[in-house]
């Protein structure tokens, strides 16, 4: 195949071989009395002069050939790059399909070792905490401390698998949010009030600036998961850092109110700020952990901001500067008509 | 050493650190909590624990990363895995990044204080038994069972695990006299779940692969068929 279109020298010359021997046998010929008219007609392939004194291949013949070998190699070399190029395309997309099964199966191994984390390490505090009242003489102090320590774990265990639960209801369509005019800064209170032990006991200071008058448009449910998440978050990434602290502060911005909830903490890599919100995804590898949970409370977090119409986006400067997390409900409008909402 | 043993944990779950701190000092021991991988391999760098109990998933730094940098240190503080993780693979791991023992979340309180109590026990007999006799001598071979370091005749540098240390020093201690499995069994694992008597075998075979000097004839360590084994050195002690 390669001879055929490269039209190897060798084939050339066999052509041209071929075409001598055409012109010999026609100079005999002519030298044997055959006319010039029949001589041209037996060979098509030869240019015959007038007075039969010469004789020549048809240059026409050579480039006719040459011509056929151009377009053939035109030919392959087109329809070869656009086989590669196809090939190629389809290779890539391949690639990309396995890549992105490969990553989502180890993500979801990473969630069922997170959610075995999760679960196992409450579960062995109420296993210690109930072993130790049944072990040892504990006095009353000693006695509620280690049931107060067991209830603890146990309304872990339930937060987790209450995440679970939430996720597959999102999976399957079946949040019913019912979104209502809903006062702000109570809310953000409320939670932060539950949270007093979990960052007094992280050396994490919350501080709070949201303005009494501030309304969203959300399902009140929901916004407390929303802000509960990020403030608990916060407070886990918060911890252990210098002068620990994380802030919760609540804006007007046009037709919408805009809570961020930053931390002095962790962080993140700039461009992991969206991954954050994957389903699954937790910051680390499957064993080096990057703080608790189960990779789905973010995930959660935006699927109910955005049935809200409101939006959720994360920022980091880098691990260990902090990281802010921004929150977007609609308002109602000065109107009294609330704000479209996707329902 | 105190007779109070001090025990670091290094534990993310709080009420999990809190709840094992509290039984450990209600047994005796003097027990300090990291809360994460980083902090911990910090404080045992610096501690003087004689034991760590180190959870697996950690913030920062894993734990299997933990104890595997504290044995390239040559910080031989023995190691308790309490993990989430149960699978078989992780506990080999665990065990080949140096741990002496392993344990699976949820855990019993008894069972971990006995493993506890087991794992100090063997250590301390293994320093208590190493002042006396640290460096021995047999054949061109040297053995210092302080820094688990032996050189064999052809010249090599033997790095022993902990586990190959604690038999050679009991077949050592009791040099010319035969020990059987059961004894082996009892010092070298301790309350553990019993390993199989090949996995003893196993242990013997790694030593007289670091030791002897053909693999066909054993000079030092010898197998007393039905019964134990037997550590016949030069008696070149320093």
């Amino acid at each position: 195949m390669m001879d055929q279109w490269l039209f190897s020298g060798e084939v050339q010359e066999r052509l041209q071989e071929t075409h001598r021997r055409s012109l010999d046998a026609a100079k005999v010929m002519l030298e044997q009395g055959v006319t010039t008219n029949n001589v041209a007609e037996m060979f098509p392939a030869l240019s015959v002069s007038e007075d039969g004194e010469t004789i020549r291949i048809e240059p026409i013949i050579i480039e006719t050939l040459a011509a056929e070998r151009d377009s053939r190699r035109n030919r392959y070399a087109w329809e070869g790059g656009f086989f590669l190029i196809v090939l190629s395309a389809a290779i890539g997309v391949l690639w990309r399909t396995v890549q992105t099964e490969v990553r989502l199966r180890q993500r979801q191994r990473n969630f069922v070792t997170a959610v075995t984390h999760e679960l196992k390490s409450p579960l062995a505090s109420v296993r210690l905490s109930a072993e130790t009242l049944q072990y040892r003489e504990n006095d009353r102090e000693t006695r509620e401390r280690l049931i107060e320590r067991l209830l603890n774990s146990l309304d872990r265990m339930d937060a987790t698998v209450l995440n679970v639960l939430d996720t597959t209801q999102i999976d399957e369509g079946k949040l019913a949010l019912e979104a209502q005019i809903v006062l702000l800064a109570p809310c953000i209170y409320e939670i932060v009030n539950s949270l007093e032990a979990a960052a007094e006991s992280a050396g994490v200071k919350v501080k709070i600036d949201a303005d009494d008058e501030l309304t969203v448009y959300a399902d009140q449910l929901a916004l407390t998961v929303v802000l509960r998440n990020l403030i608990v978050n916060g407070i886990d990434a918060a911890a252990g850092a210098e002068n620990a602290t994380v802030t919760i502060e609540a804006n007007k911005v046009d037709s919408k109110t805009v809570v961020e909830v930053s931390d002095n903490g962790r962080g993140f890599h700039p461009t992991e700020g969206e991954k954050l919100f994957e389903k699954f995804y937790r910051p680390g590898n499957e064993i080096r952990r990057e703080g608790r949970g189960t990779g789905l409370g973010l995930y959660i977090a935006r699927s109910l901001i955005v049935e809200s119409g409101g939006e959720l986006s994360a920022h980091s400067d880098g691990p260990g500067r902090g990281a802010l997390f921004r929150a977007t409900w609609p308002r109602i409008l000065q109107d009294g008509h609330p704000p479209e909402v996707k329902t | 050493m105190s007779n109070r043993a001090k025990i670091l944990v290094i534990e993310d779950e709080p009420e999990l650190a809190a709840g094992i701190v509290e039984n450990l000092a209600a047994e005796g021991y003097l027990a300090e909590v990291a809360t994460d991988g980083q902090a911990g391999l910090n404080a045992a760098r610096s501690g003087n624990h004689e034991l760590l109990i180190l959870d697996v998933m950690l913030p920062y730094k894993d734990g299997f990363a933990v104890c595997r940098e504290l044995r390239e240190e040559g910080n031989e503080v023995p190691v308790l895995f309490l993990t989430a993780k149960s699978d078989p693979e992780d506990r080999i791991r665990g065990l080949e990044d140096g741990a002496d023992d392993y344990m699976s979340k949820p855990f019993h309180l008894e069972e971990l204080l006995l493993r506890v109590a087991a794992i100090l026990r063997r250590n301390r007999w293994y320093k208590r038994s190493t002042l006396d006799r640290p460096v021995i001598h047999f054949g061109e071979n040297e053995m210092d069972f302080r820094t688990y370091r032996g050189r064999s005749a052809d010249g090599i540098e033997h790095e022993l695990t902990h586990k190959e240390a604690l038999i050679f020093r009991l077949l050592a201690e009791r040099e010319g006299q035969v020990v059987s499995r059961d004894e082996i069994l009892d010092v070298v694992w301790g309350y553990e779940a019993f390993p199989s008597s090949r996995t003893i075998d196993n242990f013997i075979l790694r030593l007289r692969r670091r030791f002897e000097e053909t693999s066909s004839t054993s000079r030092y360590f010898h197998t007393v068929h039905g019964v134990g084994y037997l550590f016949k050195g030069d008696a070149n002690d320093q």
